[in-house]
């Protein structure tokens, strides 16, 4: 009996099935069809966030039936008639819905609704936001809902109408907003990677830009406490402890154990390194877990951040989290003179942690955004190499062929994660 | 004779390129995007497909080089000594084929995450120094596969697929990465 719980001494070799092999082959690795043993050793030995563990868990059992088979448009429509009957009391009318682009891990469809609120004739575009059968990050729909709410009115957000946390309208665990304005890049501007990564916006528009980037950081770290209390589907966390942060790294270890399709040490070393060196929390920020070029629209006319989107990974946790995200190299480029880094494409770094500890009045310790440099590149490592390989071979998303594509971004990350490991053991 | 897969991957290349990606309305961004992944991704697999026997090569041996740097002489009788003689033993065989080659990789990796796991505190940081160089080849190894992707710049800067896949572990070369 091995001291870590392991799951079962079969618990290996084999990855999926492909069209034609031997399924009863196949069977031998767990992860392909989990049972309620597999399932519960997993819980136990790795302790997260309740709403957290409610959607793993729910992803497990899901995974093993049948092939995935998108949903036509109509369908998704039905699905959202069904969820604003359950709101609306009065008639409304669904008009001009069509598939959205854009993102790695969701479904969105745009509509327009008009509809009565209390006597009022209300007409807005909106967005069906709606998980596939797995996703690169399996993520709460409620958490989602609560971030964007508790940040309208301090940085632009679409507004939030509808969640449908466990399907129970929508073919898959949804949500409605407000259709936002704006583009990710800049449309004269050649295309770069995927999913917005690299975003080249220009000499002249980073530092405008970069200001607003800076300030909504600012906002978003520093939220009231008394309106962080009311995200019920957080739990608490608490300053001078550091069991928040571990619960993280419980989190994605949890998933690279249930979703790997081969193991790899690293992996484990990681997540042995920054168990045993995670601070202790010194202020309660709300994280948006994602906070990057690609993740805003602006308006380019007037330049402004219009909306910030995909709150899916925001935890109740420390801001070195997001700063370490933002500057690092997967994310930014350099200037044209060749040597200037700019992070997310915006600002070069130093500048850009100076404008931030000003607009925050909170600290930016280096130690900790190294602790957070790891954690990400942890993180990271997971979803490429352990989730975006499973759920695109299991043919699970809308978008298998990105998925996979992406999945290409996870050597270069595990690379750094071992240079940076290989520094701090 | 019938067509043979490098055949078959440029003309469906081509069919793709030429005639399905034009026929796609403008506006489904999400139809162009796929078609244009799609495109790219056949292109890697052509280039790859020839290596994919010495990939399954390569990868085991890269397996039983980080094997060897968590071998403390105190593991002989344990299931992860069991892996490694059979990862060795397929390594060794000629014969061995694509299949058993990674069945063989995969045994391995899991006993050796499984290791680290169990490994005492007080032992940890200088097994895990151990086996995080050992990894660097296998990690130089997929981001030069992947390099084509675009994500990782740097990875151009590594030998060519060719010169890392004809490579002993101990002679492999590897160059910096960005943090």
């Amino acid at each position: 009996m091995h001291k870590t719980d392991h799951l079962s001494a079969n618990s290996q070799l084999r990855t999926l099935p492909l069209d034609g092999e031997d399924k009863t082959a196949a069977m031998v690795d767990p992860r392909n069809a989990p049972d309620q043993h597999f399932i519960d050793a997993l819980r136990r030995r790795f302790p997260c966030e309740a709403e957290i563990d409610r959607v793993l868990t729910a992803k497990l059992k899901q995974r093993g039936r049948p092939d995935y088979r998108r949903e036509s448009l109509d369908e998704v429509v039905a699905g959202i008639e069904r969820l604003l009957r359950h709101h609306l009391d009065d008639e409304f009318t669904i008009t001009n819905p069509g598939w959205l682009g854009g993102g790695a891990s969701k479904i969105q469809v745009a509509f327009h609704l008009d509809w009565q609120d209390r006597g009022t004739a209300r007409s807005r575009d909106l967005v069906l936001r709606m998980e596939p059968p797995a996703s690169i990050v399996e993520t709460s729909r409620t958490r989602e809902f609560e971030a964007l709410t508790t940040v309208a009115g301090i940085v632009p957000v679409p507004e939030c109408f509808w969640v449908d946390a466990e399907g129970a309208f929508l073919p898959h665990p949804g949500l409605v907003y407000a259709r936002a304005t704006g583009v990710t890049r800049p449309s004269k501007r050649p295309l770069g990677q995927v999913s917005g990564i690299g975003t080249n916006f220009g000499p002249e528009l980073r530092p405008v830009l970069g200001r607003q980037f800076v300030r909504h950081l600012a906002a978003i770290h520093t939220v009231a406490p008394e309106r962080l209390a009311q995200m019920t589907a957080f739990d608490g966390v608490t300053v001078g402890s550091n069991a928040s942060i571990i619960r993280q790294v419980n989190w994605w270890r949890r998933v690279w154990e249930e979703d790997r399709l081969e193991a790899q040490p690293l992996v484990e070393i990681a997540a042995r390194w920054l168990r045993e060196n995670a601070p202790a929390l010194d202020h309660v920020s709300l994280v948006h877990g994602d906070y990057r070029a690609g993740n805003f629209l602006y308006d380019e006319e007037s330049e402004q951040i219009t909306a910030w989107l995909d709150w899916e990974l925001a935890v109740l946790g420390d801001r070195h989290q997001d700063l370490a995200w933002l500057t690092g190299a997967h994310f930014g480029h350099y200037a044209e003179d060749g040597t200037t880094f700019l992070a997310s494409g915006l600002l070069p770094v130093s500048e850009l942690l100076e404008r931030y500890e000003q607009a925050s009045g909170l600290t930016v310790d280096p130690a900790r955004l190294r602790f957070f440099r790891v954690y990400n590149d942890f993180a990271s490592t997971v979803h490429m190499l352990g989730t975006a390989c499973r759920v695109a071979r299991q043919g699970s998303t809308h978008q298998d062929v990105l998925v996979a594509w992406l999945a290409m971004i996870g050597p270069g990350i595990a690379a750094g994660l071992r240079a940076t490991l290989e520094e701090l053991l | 004779m019938i067509p043979d897969l490098e055949l078959q991957l440029s003309v469906t290349i081509k069919a793709l390129r030429d005639v399905v990606l034009p026929a796609i309305d403008p506006g489904n961004g999400v139809a162009t995007e796929q078609t244009h992944l799609a495109l790219a991704t056949l292109g890697m697999v052509r280039a790859h497909l020839p290596l994919r026997q010495k990939l399954a090569q390569t990868e085991l041996n890269h397996a039983l080089a980080m094997a060897q740097s968590l071998d403390t002489g105190a593991t002989a009788e344990t299931a992860f000594a069991a892996a490694r003689e059979r990862a060795k033993a397929v390594a060794d065989n000629p014969a061995s084929g694509q299949d058993e080659m990674e069945m063989a990789r995969l045994a391995l990796l899991e006993e050796m995450e499984r290791l680290i796991a169990d490994v005492p505190t007080d032992r940890f940081a200088a097994l895990g120094r151990s086996c995080l160089a050992a990894m660097k080849p296998q990690l130089d190894l997929q981001r030069r596969w992947a390099a084509d992707a675009g994500f990782d710049p740097e990875a151009t800067g590594l030998p060519a697929i060719d010169e890392m896949l004809s490579q002993s572990p101990a002679n492999a070369k590897g160059t910096p990465v960005s943090r």
